[in-house]
Formats: structure tokens, C-alpha cells, sequence
């Protein structure tokens, strides 16, 4: 059974580039539907990865990572925080913690800079998976 | 005895009785007066058939002591100190003598009552007692030993009973008197003397006190006594002192001060002209302002504004000149010093504002590069989705290719497309924010730009059915650089047409553009009732380059807007809440606008165009 990812970006073109990129991987992609809540979609795909924009005008990227990182049903899954800021955010950084307000939140599985090199991309989503499957 | 001798003798037993000048009464033994003077009538009135207490007294009965039935009785004379009421029933102070008329038999059957008027001695004597013990100062009566024959309320107050005792002893504890002694001058030579002498108090502090001697004595025989009058001048003398402490301290604080401080008198002569002054005015050492010549200096009618003004003026922004009549800029407050209604003069303060000039400058070019710099890296994030696009689209092309999928070779082709489209339109629209473009600012009507954006929207407000209205009043002209706030209003109105369009709720109807000016900046307000923002939103529209219209926008219209309000010295704000509508608001201080001809360079850092 192909892992299941979320992609979660404003920009359609992205999504579709990120989808098509995964889908020719082997893996099993969805976007949510946008009249539903993101958190309702997720909990109702369990996705085995979710890939993030943190720069989205709606919704700060921050505040919906904090959200999946306290959600009960999703702490556990894996989060690739795909960015066009520069430089890229550092989850470590006070100035994001400042963002959680204090809350202790687990730092994304990786952090990749838009645009993204394919290669590069796919390696991550793959040992991100190796490292789950023991 | 002689004829003449004879006469005498009858004249003083027939008017002698009523000549004399003291009040005269004969009673009997049943208190009625029976015969009495005309100095008597003159004070008590007619006396017949009159008992001696109403004669004298007013009285019903016989007084409670009653010296003349004493008299009657033991025949003895006897003078009292009496008081009674005259015919106009004022007070009389009198003393009487009674004497008995004894008979040959021994009998005494009549008194002769002999009164002397001792009113206005009385009243005297009351007076002087009191100015003696109550007046504030310390009064003492001295004799020629130089001891306290009498002493008032205030010395006894301090120092107890101390009549008898020498002045030094007391006042001094000393055992001899003081070598520069203005009582004993006083006896010797008659005269008034004046000395300073200094005591203690009951704490054991030094008193000051002012004497003052006079001598007193009876007519041709010599001063008996001396009075000394001492007062205390402690306080004046402290005051003296505090004033004196207050004088240099303000002294020291005009000379000090940083800002320049002159002060001329009500006679329009410089009084204060302290060294920062002498600095800002640039006046050669050794040369003496006069007060005509500061007025030149001044700015035109300045003192004559003050004069006329209610307490101050203040000219936070004006100019002077300097003794070689160069222009400066400076901060002027002028204070009218008056007392009362009483002008004494008039201090101006003066604050050289050209280092101050030079900075705000600065801090202005600061600013401009600031925004030039958060725009960069905003452009940064846009060109970056772009790039996606661009890479997706290439990807999907060359899969779809690849695999020979039509859909996904329409799905690349059509991103492709797309985000050639936003590359185009973000380059343009980057050129324009980034091209080394000048604001050149001249006098413009500010209502005039806004008329002008509001006309060239109003055709397409009226197709998506919102209201598109000016609410302005009459501003004087200011220097704006005309292209570049009419892009900003632009920019800002097209938002809000936009924010109406896509608002999901009732209302999203109305845009309104106001402009008006309060204190002296200049307030542009575009204001919609369209989608409104959330927090995050907000928080975001000028600090990251940033767009919510999707592939519709390039996020670069806020940061141009920012970027000529900057330059301008203004700000920008925004107030939204979601879903009810937003308001950017414009302000321009005209004090921080540019001036004319000089125009501001902006765009790019040199590095970045050279790249």
C-alpha cells in the first residue's frame, strides 16, 4: 500500500507540481478540498506525511504547524516545511518559538527552500519513510 | 489790711469755689449733695436734689464701697481712684478727696469731695501699657546701671522675670557690659542710637536682633531712663541669604544651560545673555547686546508678538540671524516676565536646531533605505513561488511528454503560461518600484489626486456595483510628487475594490476615499466594507512582500505604496477586522516633506543594480 501524503500550499501550481513529482514516485497524494478545514480533511485522510507551506496568506504556516503538532491524532505524523522565505525559518530559532508562544513544539522533519530540487525532495520524503519503517 | 488786700479776700471767698479747676461737692450725712461747683456741673451735670452716687455714678443706691460713709465715720480724709459718668453719660476716671467739715462740737455733719479728672491720663497710661507688652519686639526700660527697670510680654516670655538684673547678664550673660553699647551712648549724650547685636534662642541658635535706644526722661532733669527697642531680623537675614543662594544657582543654571537664554528689562536692555546665546548668535567676545540689536537678530515682530501675547510663544521650527546676519535654524520660546499685570521684561530661550536639521534628515534617508531593503527581500519570497511555477510547469511539460499524456502536457503548458504572465507583469511592476526612480515633489492639491484616482475607478466601481465616494476639504497645497501619490491612492483603491469583490458576506459594497488634514499632516483614508483581514494578514501586508489574490496579484502594489510614502516622510497604518472591512490610512507631516527641487534618489542600493 503507497504511503499517503498531504500537500498543503495556496499556490495551486505548486500543489499540482508537488503532486504530479509524488504521484510519478509511486506515492498516494491529496490536496485538501478547499471548503473543508485543513485539520478536518487531515484527520480524515491520515496522511503518513504532510508537506507545508509556511508562507500562506489565509492561514500563517506557523499557527496551523503549531495546531498539527498539539493535535492528538496528528503529532505523530511527519511534516516537510516547504518555504519561500529567506532564509528558510529555524524552527530553532527564539523568533519561532516567540511564534508558538512558548509552547514545547517538535521541530519539522525537514525544512526545504522553494523552489524545490526534485531530486533533492524525493530523497527527503524517502528517508523520512525509512527512518518511520524500522 | 488794706483796701485791696480787703477785696482779694472777698473776690476768693465769693468765686474762688466756682473758679477752681477741680470738681467740688458738698454732701450731708443722707448722701445729698448740697452745694457744688461749676467744674462739677460742667462734668455731672445740675445736682440739686441729686444723692452723691446718682450725681456721680448714675447710680439707685449707695455704692458698695463707700468711702464717704467711712469718712463720716472716723472723720479721717481719704483720697480714692474712682470711675463715674459724666452728663452725656461718657466715662469719667477721677481721683477725689474727701475731707470732713468737722464742727466745733466735733460733729461731722458735711464731706467736701475734691475730684481731679484723670481720664485722658488713664487712657494714655492703657495705651502705652499695651503698645509696651504686645508690640512684637523685645522692649526693655534700662536706668543708668544699665538694669531692667521693665520688661514687655516678649521678653518675659524668653527670659522670665528679669527686672532688677543687668541687660548683659540676661541678654548677653555677661558679666560686664558690652564694649559698644548703645543704650549707655543714649545717656550720655541724649540721643537715639542704633546697634546689632546677636543672642540665642531657646534651642540654643544665634538670634540677630536690631536695637534701638531712646532715652526717657522728665523734662530738664536728664534721662532717667533709657527704652531699648530690639528686634529680631533672623528671618530677613536668612531670607537674604536664600535669595542670595537662589541668585547664584539660577546664575549657574543660565550659564550652564545648552540652550541659549537672553532676558532683556522692561526698558528693552539685555539683562541675561548667557554663553550658549553668545554661541548660537555667534556675538564677539566683549561685544554688549544691546536690545534693538537682538530684535534684529529675532525673527520679524517676534518681541512684539511677545509683548502683546498672554504668557509665552513658541516657535518650535523658526530662524534667526547671527551677528553676521546668517540665517540658522532654531527652536524659539519666548516668555513674557511679568508680575501682575506688570511686564518686567522678556526671556527667550533659544535651541540651535541645525544639528538637529541634520539628523531628522538622516533619519529620513534611514527610513527610505529601510523600506528599499524589506521590499528586496520580499521580492525575494515572490520571485521564489515563481520560480515553482515555472519548474512545475517545465516538469509537467516534460513528463507529460515523456509519457505522452495529453492532460499533463496541458496542466505544464497551461502553469507555464500563467506564471510567464505573473513574471511579466512582476517584472514591469518591479522596474517601476526599482528602477532608480526620483520623487520630485512640487506643490500639488492634494484633493486633486484623489479626484483623480476616484474618477478613473469610479467607471469600474459602478460595473460591480460599489459605491465609490470622495469625502475631501479644502487643503492648501503641499509638495508631493504628483505620479507617485496617485499611485499610491491607486494602488490603495484598486485593494479595496478588490477586498469588496471578494467578500462573502453582506456589505462589501462601499468604498470610501477621504482626505483632510489635522496638526499640520495631511491624511489620505481609503476605506472599504469588503473582506476584511484576519491578524495574521495584517501583520503581513508591508512587512514581507505578499499577496492574498493568488496568481491575480504580484504582492508589490502595498510596497510601492509604502516605499513613496516613506520618501515623502510619512507613514502608512492599516485597521481591518475580518470580515467588516478595512482602512489604510496615509499620514504626511508637512514638516517632514521634502523640499522643493531637492529630490530624493531612491531604488535600489548601488550594489544590488550592479548586480
Amino acid at each position: 500500500m503507497p504511503k499517503r501524503i498531504m500537500i498543503i500550499d495556496d499556490e495551486p501550481d505548486v500543489s499540482l507540481y508537488l503532486q504530479s513529482l509524488l504521484e510519478d514516485a509511486g506515492y498516494e497524494v491529496r490536496i485538501p478540498d478547499a471548503s473543508l478545514q485543513v485539520v478536518d480533511a487531515l484527520i480524515e485522510m491520515k496522511p503518513d506525511l504532510i508537506c507545508l507551506d509556511i508562507m500562506m496568506p489565509r492561514q500563517s504556516g506557523f499557527s496551523l504547524f503549531k495546531q498539527l503538532r498539539l493535535h492528538p491524532d496528528l503529532r505523530q505524523t511527519p511534516i516537510i516545511v516547504l518555504s519561500g522565505l529567506t532564509p528558510p525559518p529555524d524552527f530553532a530559532s527564539s523568533e519561532v518559538a516567540r511564534l508558538f508562544g512558548g509552547a514545547r513544539i517538535a521541530p519539522p522533519q525537514a525544512v526545504i527552500e522553494k523552489p524545490p530540487r526534485m531530486e533533492q525532495f524525493l530523497e527527503t520524503v524517502k528517508t523520512i519513510f525509512e527512518k518511520k519503517v524500522p | 489790711m488794706n483796701s485791696s488786700s480787703l477785696d482779694l479776700e472777698l473776690w476768693l471767698g465769693a468765686n474762688l469755689f466756682d473758679e477752681v479747676p477741680v470738681r467740688i461737692a458738698v454732701i450731708d450725712r443722707d448722701f445729698n449733695i448740697v452745694k457744688a461747683n461749676r467744674s462739677f456741673r460742667e462734668t455731672f451735670g445740675d445736682w440739686h436734689h441729686k444723692k452723691c452716687f446718682e450725681g456721680y455714678k448714675n447710680r439707685s443706691s449707695v455704692c458698695q464701697q463707700c468711702g464717704a460713709s467711712q469718712t463720716f465715720e472716723d472723720g479721717v480724709p481719704r483720697v480714692t481712684h474712682e470711675m463715674g459718668y459724666g452728663e452725656n453719660g461718657r466715662i469719667t476716671r477721677y481721683i477725689k478727696h474727701t475731707v470732713p467739715v468737722r464742727e466745733d462740737n466735733g460733729a461731722i455733719n458735711y464731706l467736701v469731695e475734691m475730684s481731679l479728672d484723670v481720664t485722658d491720663t488713664e487712657q494714655l497710661r492703657y495705651e502705652n501699657n499695651l503698645l509696651f507688652e504686645q508690640v512684637p519686639c523685645n522692649m526693655t526700660l534700662l536706668d543708668r546701671d544699665l538694669r531692667i527697670v521693665r520688661a514687655n510680654g516678649k521678653i518675659r516670655k524668653r527670659f522670665g522675670n528679669v527686672e532688677g538684673r543687668h541687660c548683659y547678664e540676661v541678654f548677653k550673660e555677661a558679666d560686664d557690659a558690652c564694649e559698644v553699647c548703645p543704650a549707655r551712648r543714649s545717656f550720655e549724650d541724649g540721643g537715639i542710637h542704633k546697634g546689632h547685636t546677636v543672642t540665642k534662642n531657646h534651642r540654643g541658635e544665634p538670634v540677630h536682633l536690631q536695637v534701638t535706644t531712646a532715652p526717657i526722661g522728665l523734662i530738664g532733669s536728664g534721662e532717667d531712663y533709657v527704652l531699648e527697642i530690639a528686634v529680631d531680623i533672623s528671618k530677613p537675614l536668612r531670607l537674604e541669604e536664600e535669595l542670595g543662594i537662589a541668585h547664584s544657582f539660577l546664575q549657574n543654571l543660565i550659564s550652564a544651560s545648552m540652550d541659549g537664554i537672553v532676558a532683556v528689562n522692561d526698558k528693552n536692555e539685555v539683562r541675561i545673555l548667557n554663553s550658549a546665546a553668545r554661541a548660537i548668535f555667534q556675538i564677539p567676545d566683549g561685544i554688549n547686546l544691546t536690545g534693538d540689536q537682538l530684535n534684529m537678530m529675532l525673527p520679524d515682530n517676534f518681541a512684539n508678538d511677545l509683548r502683546n501675547c498672554k504668557s509665552h510663544l513658541s516657535l518650535p521650527e523658526s530662524m534667526i540671524h547671527t551677528f553676521g546676519r546668517e540665517e540658522i535654524p532654531v527652536r524659539l520660546v519666548g516668555v513674557r516676565l511679568q508680575r501682575g499685570s506688570h511686564l518686567l521684561g522678556m526671556a527667550v530661550f533659544i535651541q540651535d536646531r541645525t544639528e538637529l536639521k541634520h539628523l531628522e534628515k538622516e533619519k529620513l534617508e534611514a527610513e527610505r533605505m529601510a523600506a528599499v531593503g524589506q521590499t528586496v527581500t520580499g521580492l525575494a519570497h515572490g520571485v521564489k513561488n515563481l520560480l515553482t511555477g515555472l519548474e512545475g510547469g517545465m516538469y509537467m511539460m516534460s513528463t507529460g511528454l515523456k509519457k505522452g499524456k495529453q492532460e499533463r502536457i496541458e496542466q505544464g503548458w497551461n502553469m507555464l503560461d500563467r506564471n510567464i504572465t505573473r513574471v511579466t507583469k512582476f517584472v514591469k511592476d518591479f522596474l517601476s518600484f526599482s528602477k532608480g526612480r526620483t520623487i520630485t515633489v512640487e506643490p500639488s492639491d492634494p484633493v486633486a489626486i484623489a479626484r483623480e484616482v476616484v474618477d478613473l475607478y469610479s467607471e469600474k466601481a459602478r460595473e460591480s456595483g460599489i459605491t465609490l465616494t470622495l469625502s475631501a476639504e479644502q487643503i492648501n497645497e503641499a509638495n508631493l510628487d504628483y505620479d507617485g501619490i496617485h499611485d499610491c491612492l491607486t494602488n490603495l483603491v484598486g485593494n479595496a475594490i478588490d477586498a469588496c469583490l471578494m467578500s462573502e458576506e453582506s456589505g462589501g459594497d462601499s468604498v470610501i476615499v477621504k482626505v483632510y488634514e489635522t496638526g499640520g499632516t495631511i491624511r489620505f483614508e481609503v476605506s472599504d466594507n469588503g473582506c476584511g483581514m484576519d491578524y495574521e494578514v495584517k501583520q503581513k501586508v508591508f512587512t514581507t512582500f505578499f499577496t492574498t489574490k493568488g496568481l491575480g496579484g504580484t504582492g508589490i502594489g502595498l510596497l510601492t505604496t509604502r516605499k513613496i510614502v516613506q520618501e515623502h516622510g510619512g507613514s502608512i497604518h492599516v485597521e481591518s477586522t475580518l470580515k467588516k472591512g478595512t482602512t489604510f490610512i496615509i499620514r504626511l507631516p508637512r514638516s517632514r516633506l521634502p523640499e522643493k527641487a531637492v529630490t530624493a534618489q531612491s531604488g535600489l542600493p548601488q550594489t544590488l543594480q550592479q548586480e
